[in-house]
């Protein structure tokens, strides 16, 4: 079920009146009915798939109680049971025909040509976010952060939580499993604040990210077809769908758990205001970022040991970032680039220069920000397009074209007229934001100036202009992963 | 009031504007909200023009109806993309019909090589029948004011293009026919049609002519005999088009008049004399010629009635 559907307009006021009419007294029946209301979420695009989550819900259950049961080498051979069960199944999902297409083609670059048969597996929806939140829960409660859960609802609750259940954010244990362990009150406040949470993600999904993604489909449609300079529009604009898409993914998650009850993590903070790569990486999908830093990054070593160790560890994160995101070389490449953008500033001390909001004492940015800024974006933009091509042939045809002369060309392209109007969005994107930057969600900064009586009105004006300007409904970007 | 409801009062208030906003714009829609919505409004019909966009812009219902003395047809064509022969849109045009009671209906089905193919170089044509999953295949209301259906699922823009449409040279007739105001010179002519030429072009070197399309064709044919009569017509086209259709089909000509005469359906081919006729990208005919065209095959209808 897509977040900007008419099924889900209907599926979230019904679930959120039984939620709040019916079970509100009873902890277990608050649980019980978010279990069951995920599974129909979940459900609604292949019930099949909801096997693998309840396999899922039952290995990890299973194996915290043992491994707090356990002492000395079963508790690892325990938390080995949960890595196994987690990353096998995402493997054998998501990874399988991609190792065995790799495997033939290398087989056949070194003389020995090698026939095989694609497996045909279909990539469940969400598997890479809830596989890594679930192993989240048995690796902390291996390293002692987190009890084992002995409720099996909430337990149930926390893997299948549905407005992050498929894009994320990626929640941890310790963060969202207690919440399943307390009852929720309706606080008025809070779900107001959701819904213009809501809001602000359907703004981005629906006007900025739907109508890019007509511009960027035809050109990535056919590379060769187009001058420099619109395929330069193209990658620019998919920089802005691919966070349209996700940011207004992560907001909706956020925002409805609000209406519930249930704080989810930040997952984006204004990644194109960035002054530099590290910075991106602090702003950018921060749920993975974190997981990988925590979960991987730390335990090979961080930046701790020899250059070389660095080098490697940061390879390494950056590499299984790409990875995580596809099975593709594309992915890979796209990882590898960021790993040569992150280094020198790994190496000079420079990583974490800018921890705060940008120009936060004053209206604009100085030249030297804005330029960091300018800089930072081009080379996201550059990674971005290894991101979207279908293979790396596509891709370098793409930025071999947009280092042509015809980079100066007119650009030219059908619906040209209203790819005009789709950067006007973005420019008003990047307005709100900019004007917005020190809240979470930048919408909020218009109550400063409207009277109070008329917040109501801006609201429903804003949710109104959204769904007139909204493009045609795409699926969200990050379901393939 | 508790919370929880003065909150639900606001999420009402909030969804009673969206849809009392939406309401009004899909009431407001016309033929300029896009190059098909207004077909799908009408009633259900008893003539028809079909075929692709050539046919959509070429063949006016109003001359027709006048050169015939009748004030039943209806352009029902729409594009290449999502109107070639195929089980898909002979649903779509038997849901349009009025109920098979009716026998003295007229059929103009206008064919050309790339409404009869598929653009999968290989595999079984029934799975490469790309306009199944666009409205052709998937719209089940198409006589409804507004059509809910369509514009929920189908509209292809922002709703604001209903209000404000991209363009008034281009509006969808209360006849169907696709109306398009554009003046072109000689230079515009040359660069429209390099351009539409193009992915022609491409179309030519990967598409293939499809059987499945052909028998998909007769069998429309067969099932609109029994509501009246059915006659198969190709368009002019300019003659920079007309040589990479013969060069990617060179027997279309034969083998849509063999079809012709085994189904006993009478077939006028006008890119045999296609000079006079004026396209707007070598592949359209703009409005005049369309008249004509119109006007020619009026006639050839005609004749063909009184034999």
């Amino acid at each position: 079920m897509l977040f900007n559907s008419l099924d889900f307009c209907l599926f979230l006021p019904l679930v959120f009146v039984l939620y709040w009419y019916g079970t509100r007294h009873s902890l277990r029946a608050q649980n019980a009915l978010i279990v069951l209301a995920s599974y129909v979420f979940y459900g609604w695009w292949d019930w099949r798939f909801l096997l693998l989550i309840l396999g899922s819900t039952a290995v990890d259950f299973w194996v915290g109680r043992r491994i707090a049961a356990s002492s000395g080498g079963r508790r690892r051979a325990y938390l080995g049971v949960s890595i196994a069960v987690n990353l096998g199944v995402l493997i054998y999902f998501k990874y399988a025909d991609f190792f065995l297409a790799s495997f033939a083609e290398a087989f056949t670059f070194f003389g020995h040509p090698f026939s095989r048969q694609a497996l045909g597996v279909v990539l469940p929806v969400g598997i890479s976010f809830y596989t890594f939140q679930t192993l989240s829960y048995s690796i902390d409660v291996y390293r002692g952060k987190l009890p084992a859960s002995n409720d099996p609802l909430a337990f149930a609750a926390f893997v299948s939580f549905f407005p992050q259940l498929v894009a994320g954010p990626i929640e941890r244990a310790t963060r969202l499993l207690p919440q399943f362990g307390r009852r929720r009150e309706f606080d008025y406040d809070q779900a107001v604040y959701g819904g213009k949470q809501i809001l602000w993600g359907l703004f981005k999904k629906m006007v900025v990210a739907d109508n890019c993604a007509v511009v960027v489909n035809e050109v990535f449609a056919d590379p060769g077809a187009y001058a420099g300079s619109t395929l330069l529009l193209g990658a620019a604009l998919f920089a802005f769908q691919i966070y349209g898409d996700f940011s207004g993914y992560s907001d909706i998650a956020i925002g409805t758990a609000r209406l519930f009850g249930i704080r989810l993590t930040r997952n984006f903070a204004y990644p194109y205001f960035s002054r530099n790569i590290g910075e991106f990486w602090r702003r950018w999908h921060i749920s993975l970022s974190t997981w990988f830093r925590d979960y991987l990054y730390i335990p090979l070593g961080g930046s701790r040991g020899t250059q070389v160790r660095v080098i490697r560890n940061t390879f390494v994160i950056f590499l299984v970032s790409g990875l995580w995101h596809g099975a593709n070389w594309t992915f890979v490449i796209w990882g590898g680039l960021h790993a040569l953008y992150f280094l020198p500033l790994l190496l000079t001390g420079r990583n974490r220069k800018y921890t705060g909001i940008v120009a936060a004492d004053r209206k604009l940015p100085s030249g030297r920000e804005a330029l960091g800024m300018l800089g930072t974006f081009t080379l996201v933009t550059i990674g971005w397009v290894f991101f979207r091509a279908d293979s790396l042939g596509e891709a370098w045809l793409y930025l071999e074209r947009i280092a042509s002369a015809s980079l100066f060309a007119e650009p030219i392209f059908p619906g040209r007229r209203d790819a005009l109007v789709t950067v006007g969005f973005v420019l008003l994107l990047l307005g709100i934001e900019w004007w917005g930057r020190r809240r979470d969600v930048p919408l909020l900064q218009v109550e400063g100036i409207l009277p109070r009586r008329l917040w109501i009105m801006f609201y429903y004006a804003f949710a109104v202009c959204t769904l007139l300007a909204a493009g045609r409904s795409q699926a969200f970007i990050y379901f393939q992963f | 009031m508790a919370p929880r409801t003065r909150f639900m009062l606001l999420w009402m208030g909030l969804a009673v504007v969206t849809v009392g906003v939406l309401y009004g714009v899909f009431y407001r829609a016309d033929g300029y909200a896009d190059p098909y919505y207004l077909r799908f409004t009408s009633p259900p019909q008893r003539s028809l023009i079909l075929g692709t966009s050539r046919a959509a812009q070429g063949l006016q219902p109003a001359v027709l109806n006048e050169v015939l003395d009748r004030d039943d047809l209806y352009n029902f064509a729409f594009t290449i993309g999502t109107s070639p022969y195929g089980p898909a849109y002979t649903s779509l045009i038997e849901r349009k019909l009025v109920p098979a009671t009716n026998t003295e209906g007229l059929f103009i089905l206008a064919i050309d090589p790339w409404s009869l193919s598929v653009s999968c170089p290989t595999g079984p044509d029934s799975l490469c029948l790309d306009e199944q999953d666009r409205f052709t295949g998937q719209l089940r209301e198409v006589s409804q004011q507004p059509n809910f259906a369509y514009l929920l699922d189908h509209y292809g823009s922002p709703y604001y293009r209903i209000l404000l449409p991209a363009s008034r040279d281009m509006a969808v007739q209360a006849d169907g026919w696709l109306r398009v105001d554009i003046e072109i010179d000689s230079a515009d002519f040359v660069a429209n049609r390099d351009e539409k030429l193009l992915p022609y072009r491409r179309y030519a070197q990967t598409w293939r002519y499809s059987d499945y399309r052909v028998r998909s064709l007769v069998r429309l044919i067969r099932s609109l005999q029994t509501r009246g009569e059915v006659f198969l017509v190709r368009l002019p086209v300019d003659p920079a088009m007309l040589a990479i259709e013969e060069a990617y089909l060179p027997g279309f000509r034969d083998s849509i008049e063999s079809l012709a005469t085994r189904n006993g359906v009478p077939y006028l081919d006008l890119t045999i004399n296609s000079a006079g006729y004026r396209t707007l990208d070598g592949h359209h005919l703009e409005q005049a010629s369309g008249r004509r065209a119109s006007r020619e095959v009026g006639q050839w209808i005609r004749r063909q009635l009184a034999e």
